[in-house]
């Protein structure tokens, strides 16, 4: 491993987090399910990294690994160059003011009681105590950003449209002038017409204050929208990753040919072939890569063991785990 | 129990099915329509399925009310139905409780239960809005065979254009709960005549290779049920609305092959 790169924001290396097996009553010799394996990648300061994956597939964990809201089984999370891994519960307080998180449903994020007003205090009581005077100007600053009015600041969230109520969300994360936000499909309930203006706040706060963003979503046409660098996870590995061009123009992992062919296209003419392979398959092999049993190009010794990720062109940041490119 | 739905209040003029009306049937009547001449299945396939029965029983339980059939029949019946919608192991699927399957797996027994009563009509609503784009693809393909092969009219209601675009013929757009405007859906995605149809179509998100195509959002936002304007539901957000426009509700004009209910509508005369 070369190590002369700068420092990333962001960096995890070789995560991974195991869930013990939901045992019936009984049984408890049940293997451990495996939710992220061997994941490393990393997010430089106002990059949006956007990770794609189908349900299942170990994106919402790895999120929550990262900031530590789980605890990962192994590898690191360096953050700044300190890895979270390592660090106190006490310490990631101090921390979580700079790494946020935004969920897919601001109805459950924010409190139904709790006036915006009250919900946007919290973040302040927690890492600005002290400075009351400065709160109300620091929130309508924030509300700005976010492109919401300060009339908001009374109504409670069901008052609040879904748009609103996620630009609330995005607001509340701001608030603590964060260097990174997960999103974890954090446009994915909305309408498109709403989409579409949350996916435009994602990228004026990046532009405008430099916030990198991990962007977790299940939809390809909106990764494929907003991210520069994306990552595409399957069983908990990321197989494939590299720039947004790379990785929707020139597909390399066949579990990544097949998300991309499956997508449809609003215009009728645009030819619609779905490569599938065996997608209703209930059985999983326990070895090998994790996609051999949906593989269409699968091959004995992909089987033995999972393949290690390999760069597609030197020098490029274009990578996939697949026994093709060898 | 007052649930909104019990006290909600269904208006229509007419409501035909294959030229019989429907409008005036009680609930014994509308029961057996329901499930015969008319099916449908539900973004939710999960709660649309009992989870203390197999797949299998529940199929044939449709067969023996719906058609009845006996026991040794209905069992085929439904055995073939689960190989038709493409499961590599009917007999194992058969057997199998809802749980056990995954959420595509769920909504390709539903449509096998659709099937099998062959209906005129299978309203899905959002049928693949909760699946991965792997397994929503085997459900459009597993549609369309339903419509190509059985003769079965589908009501696809859906937030998601490509889904409608590998689907559909005719398309419906609604808003605010009107119906804002009707062609093939052809026409109504190279020549969108409602100024909402055109924002939507602008607003997707598309897999452009390289360099993706700028979307552009629909200022402004959806107003909640109580707050529906009187005019045009959509003249709060919309560039060419004017004082006509939110004093009425705008009538259907036609225009070639589209139908629009828009007094300034894209590419019209006025």
């Amino acid at each position: 491993m070369l190590s002369t790169q700068p420092p990333a924001l962001l960096q995890v290396k070789r995560l991974g987090k195991q869930f013990p097996a939901r045992g019936g009553l009984f049984s408890t010799r049940r293997p451990p399910r495996t939710a992220v394996e061997d994941v490393s990648f990393r997010i430089e300061k106002a990059q949006i990294y956007g990770l794609v994956g189908e349900s299942g597939s170990g994106k919402s964990t790895l999120g929550r690994c990262i900031l530590q809201l789980l605890r990962p089984d192994h590898g690191q999370v360096l953050f700044q160059g300190q890895d979270l891994c390592a660090t106190s519960s006490r310490e990631l307080r101090a921390v979580r003011q700079k790494l946020q998180i935004v969920f897919q449903d601001p109805l459950a994020a924010l409190s139904p009681r709790r006036t915006i007003w009250q919900s946007l205090q919290e973040p302040l009581e927690q890492f600005e105590p002290g400075h009351r005077d400065a709160w109300r100007p620091r929130c309508e600053a924030v509300l700005e950003q976010v492109g919401l009015d300060r009339e908001i600041l009374p109504r409670l969230p069901q008052q609040l449209s879904s748009g609103q109520r996620q630009r609330v969300a995005f607001a509340r994360a701001m608030l603590t002038r964060p260097e990174l936000i997960i999103a974890d499909e954090a446009v994915s309930a909305l309408d498109v017409s709403v989409q579409a203006q949350i996916l435009d706040l994602v990228k004026a706060l990046r532009d405008e204050h430099c916030v990198a963003f991990l962007f977790i979503s299940h939809d390809l046409a909106v990764i494929a929208q907003v991210a520069d660098q994306v990552g595409v996870m399957f069983r908990g590995r990321i197989v494939e990753s590299g720039t947004r061009a790379a990785v929707f123009g020139n597909p390399a992992h066949p579990y990544t040919r097949e998300l991309l062919s499956a997508v449809p296209d609003p215009d009728p003419e645009v030819a619609f072939r779905p490569l599938r392979s065996g997608g209703l398959s209930r059985h999983a092999g326990v070895r090998g890569c994790v996609f051999a049993g949906r593989c269409p190009h699968v091959m004995d010794r992909c089987r033995l063991a999972q393949p290690p990720a390999v760069a597609l062109e030197p020098g490029t940041t274009h990578r996939v785990e697949c026994l093709l490119y060898e | 129990m007052s649930r909104p739905e019990s006290r909600a209040v269904t208006r229509a003029d007419s409501i035909r099915l294959a030229g019989r009306e429907l409008s005036g049937l009680d609930a014994r009547g509308w029961r057996q329509v329901r499930g015969k001449e008319m099916a449908m299945i539900f973004q939710e396939p999960s709660t649309a399925l009992d989870p203390v029965f197999t797949a299998g029983s529940q199929i044939m339980w449709v067969l023996r009310r719906r058609r009845a059939q006996t026991r040794k029949a209905a069992a085929g019946e439904a055995l073939r139905a689960l190989e038709a919608v493409g499961f590599p192991d009917p007999e194992e699927v058969f057997n199998t409780y809802p749980h056990q399957l995954s959420g595509g797996m769920r909504q390709l027994v539903m449509i096998a239960m659709a099937m099998v009563v062959r209906p005129q009509v299978l309203i899905a609503d959002e049928p693949t809005t909760a699946l991965d784009v792997t397994t929503q693809s085997l459900v459009i393909e597993k549609l369309a065979a339903l419509q190509r092969e059985q003769g079965t009219a589908i009501l696809l209601v859906t937030h998601d254009l490509g889904v409608a675009a590998r689907c559909c013929r005719q398309a419906l757009v609604m808003y605010c709960g009107r119906l804002v405007e009707e062609a093939p859906y052809a026409q109504l995605f190279r020549e969108p005549r409602h100024p909402y149809t055109r924002g939507l179509l602008r607003a997707i998100p598309r897999i452009g290779v390289g360099h993706p195509a700028a979307i552009e959002a629909i200022p402004g936002r959806i107003p909640s049920l109580s707050e529906w304007p009187v005019g045009c539901h959509f003249a709060a957000r919309c560039e060419r609305a004017d004082d006509e426009c939110r004093k009425h509700f705008p009538p259907t004009v036609e225009i070639g092959a589209s139908r629009v209910a828009c007094y300034h509508p894209l590419g019209g005369s006025s």
